[in-house]
């Protein structure tokens, strides 16, 4: 069941109508986590069990690090909870991975090495609601947070629907409270909710699915025969897609848990706009790079352990940030490449001591820092031709015709390029002037008729976009 | 949370939401409304797409009639040149039309046979060249993708596909004619869509009718005869020999159903002109066709091999217009009647 489908709608509005209903806080929950569980089963029932192994697993060994404080024993069940939750992460996602490629090594070195290829299906989500659970043990571990007193509370955290099967990654710590005393939204949050769920359709279905991916779908499921052009456009057409696409199901997950009282954290923040790969991050998918900070960089060793160390901790952050998305060493490229130019950033900051400052906004000097920022974005460009490209060969084959001039066969027409360049041109500019704000700033300060026909139009464009149904591009990590 | 993750909740304003909303969804369904109304007024008529969803209702209904269903494999050759009105005048049973357009049929035919619970007949297009990729599976098959759907498919998935139709067939906005591109394409040309019906229509049974003296006659047959050129030059060569061995698994398939008390029925509907000659030169039916059924016993009908078929033409060089495909049906049926190839009870 994805946003942006007539079943989601039904769903949505019986658990909106349940929800506020005279039910107690507690029946209320309870309706929530079974309206979770049957949002996860619409995808593949039997693989609810392994959400509710990892729930449980975690559950128990949160409650046994709390019980004691001997040092050790806190340890080894911190171990099984990681062990648990990685070990599944592992089986599912990179176990074709990891054959894949201890076969290509064994046959490299002369072994005559062809097992059958596993037939592994992922359970959806699997990356994102692992990292939840393992975040609850972690922050316990670490006496952030006592454990949960309410299993309910505890499951709501792992499975509550909004976020279940691609973020935000919700923290225990934020979250857990707001589940203590009923939860209703006022009119304030059902009316911005529903906004942000409209804005959300919009981005997939309108600009994502409807404009920039049939572009990218073209160059990227035909390369040899791929211009100069056309390279360039392509990638452009998927950078755009996968921002609207993630973006676009972000703002429809923190509208729907709005709707229903709840708070989400952001998960992006004008990225086109980065100036520089710490910024990058500091806007891209802030709930993972959050936690791959505090729970594997900080882990590491962080920034404390002097230069190299730093360096080192950075890139591996990185690498095991790509490969979280996928199983090919598409991504773990993707992440080198994030790791290198974060490396080469704090270099440069070394070199030059007095930091860059971003005037506020509205100056006029913002302006020169335009060319870092178109530097930042075209250096990001680069790495998702990685993300995209459907093999590392593919991938090169692509940079190749990007940085040489090589004529188009695609036929590519001028409207398609028109699409690709306007939305581009009209995204970098919309989150340059906005970088600093939000959303709510933006129409908090329009009229409430101008926010009532811009929303309308919205509307009108998602019901009469193109019915070209394509899944969430963050649904396969 | 850390404190560099904001959160929207805290960012709220007060604002009149209530008024925002019912102005906002008021004045949506005026342009939504008025959208499918101007091009309602320019003669655009909703209709579904032959999409999976769609696919996936039809294949359902294999198992209703029991040994009685008639199913329709095959390509946009069986969905066009199978009058299933005719058949269903003839027999007194509705056809399940399952043919896929650009795709073979043999996928459908391979997962018909693997059902235990399927026993019906099956008609199933066959062409020579189909059995150069028997077999490979490929992923990205229309076919395989839409039977992978379909298996997977459950309550919610068969909802989603029901309230998409429901929204194609009554809403003229969401024909593909009528999108971003289509429509900032003729703007271009400072004109808008045209509503006048495209030269085949969908039937309301997945089956398809063309009508040939709407198009551009010449500049359909050259394109059908440079595509069928092109895909000629890249078909990999098959012996007599290679090619009877890949139909080894049309047998298994054939008898897996038979066993059940279902029936296979092969056909191969006309070529023409320079199409025809291509086919036939490639695989000389004497030397592919013919041995193939003979040794493998397969029930067959070749348009070629029947007074009442073999003068049927394609205006196109691979499909039949709709005023040849009833003719041709009728005639086909009553091959298979006489044959006595269909389910008992079937009428004459």
């Amino acid at each position: 069941m994805v946003f942006n489908s007539w079943t989601f709608i039904v769903f949505f509005l019986i658990v909106l109508l349940l929800h506020h209903l005279p039910f107690s806080w507690k029946v209320k929950k309870f309706n929530l986590l079974v309206a979770s569980y049957i949002f996860y089963a619409a995808w593949n029932p039997p693989f609810v069990v392994i959400l509710w192994f990892t729930t449980v697993v975690d559950w128990f060994m949160a409650r046994q690090i709390a019980k004691t404080d001997r040092i050790g024993e806190r340890r080894f069940y911190l171990i099984v909870s990681l062990v648990a939750n990685l070990g599944l992460l592992g089986f599912f996602k990179y176990g074709a991975f990891l054959l894949e490629s201890f076969v290509g090594v064994a046959n490299f070195a002369g072994f005559d090495f062809h097992p059958a290829a596993p037939s592994i299906v992922l359970p959806i989500g699997i990356s994102f609601y692992t990292f939840v659970t393992l975040s609850y043990t972690i922050d316990v571990y670490r006496r952030v947070i006592p454990p949960s007193r309410s299993f309910l509370d505890y499951a709501m955290l792992v499975t509550f629907f909004p976020h279940l099967v691609a973020g935000p990654i919700l923290r225990a710590e934020s979250f857990l409270p707001q589940c203590v005393e009923p939860r209703q939204a006022d009119r304030r949050q059902m009316g911005w909710g529903w906004a942000l769920i409209v804005i959300g359709l919009f981005e997939k279905v309108v600009l994502a699915d409807g404009m920039l991916a049939p572009v990218a779908d073209q160059v990227y499921g035909a390369v040899a025969r791929a211009g100069t052009a056309e390279a360039w456009l392509g990638t452009l057409a998927f950078s755009g897609q996968i921002f609207f696409d993630f973006d676009g199901y972000s703002l429809c997950a923190i509208g729907a848990a709005m709707c229903l009282g709840f708070a989400f954290p952001d998960n992006f923040r004008f990225p086109c706009a980065a100036v520089g790969f710490s910024d990058f991050w500091r806007r891209w998918h802030i709930s993972l790079s959050t936690w791959l900070r505090d729970y594997l960089y900080v882990s590491l060793g962080g920034n404390r352990k002097g230069p190299v160390r730093t360096y080192a901790n950075l890139m591996l952050t990185m690498l095991l940030g790509g490969l979280w998305h996928g199983a090919s060493w598409r991504f773990v490229i993707w992440g080198g490449l994030h790791g290198t130019y974060l490396i080469a950033e704090r270099g440069l900051r070394g070199l030059f001591p007095r930091p860059v400052k971003v005037p506020r906004p509205g100056r006029w000097s913002q302006l020169r820092l335009i060319p870092l920022a178109l530097l930042t974005y075209f250096l990001v460009l680069i790495t998702w031709v990685f993300f995209r490209a459907h093999s590392v060969g593919d991938a090169f084959r692509i940079l190749k015709k990007m940085f040489s001039v090589v004529p188009g066969g695609l036929g590519l027409g001028a409207f398609s390029a028109a699409v690709v360049l306007i939305v581009t041109a009209g995204t970098l500019i919309w989150h340059w002037c906005v970088r600093d704000s939000s959303l709510e700033q933006v129409f908090a300060r329009c009229p409430w008729w101008l926010t009532a026909i811009i929303f309308a139009i919205l509307i009108w464009a998602i019901a009469t976009a193109p019915g070209d149904n394509r899944a969430f591009i963050y649904f396969h990590f | 949370m850390p404190s560099s993750i904001s959160i929207s909740n805290d960012r709220l304003w007060p604002a009149p939401w209530l008024r925002t909303w019912i102005t906002s969804v008021a004045i949506a369904v005026v342009l939504i409304g008025g959208w499918e109304g101007f091009w309602r007024a320019r003669g655009f008529v909703p209709r579904r797409n032959d999409d999976v969803g769609w696919w996936a209702q039809e294949r359902g209904k294999v198992y209703a009639g029991g040994t009685r269903s008639v199913v329709l494999l095959g390509s946009s050759r069986m969905q066009l040149g199978f009058d299933t009105r005719v058949f269903a005048q003839k027999t007194g049973i509705q056809p399940i039309q399952l043919a896929i357009d650009n795709d073979p049929g043999v996928d459908v035919l391979r997962d018909l046979a693997n059902d235990a619970n399927f026993n019906g007949t099956v008609v199933c297009e066959l062409m020579e060249k189909y059995l150069v990729w028997i077999g490979q599976d490929s992923d990205s098959s229309q076919a395989n993708q839409w039977l992978r759907d379909y298996h997977a498919s459950n309550v919610f998935s068969r909802f989603e596909w029901r309230a998409r139709g429901l929204a194609q067939t009554s809403l003229a906005f969401r024909l593909p004619d009528l999108s971003l591109q289509n429509l900032v394409t003729n703007l271009r040309q400072r004109r808008l869509p045209s509503s006048e019906p495209f030269y085949i229509a969908m039937n309301p049974d997945r089956s398809k009718s063309a009508d040939y003296a709407r198009t551009d006659l010449d500049r359909l047959k050259a394109f059908h005869e440079a595509d069928v050129q092109e895909e000629f030059a890249h078909l990999p060569q098959l012996s007599p020999a290679e090619f009877f061995t890949r139909s080894k698994l049309l047998t298994v398939w054939v008898a897996a159903i038979e066993a059940r008390g279902g029936r296979v029925i092969f056909l191969r509907f006309p070529s023409s002109g320079v199409i025809w000659q291509l086919e036939n030169g490639r695989f000389p039916r004497p030397e592919f066709w013919d041995p193939l059924i003979k040794v493998r016993k397969l029930t067959a009908i070749h348009f070629a091999e029947y007074d009442t078929l073999k003068d049927f033409t394609c205006p196109d060089g691979t499909h039949l217009d709709y005023r040849e495909a009833a003719p041709f049906t009728a005639a086909v049926t009553e091959i298979m009647l006489q044959k006595q190839l269909l389910p008992v009870n079937a009428s004459r």
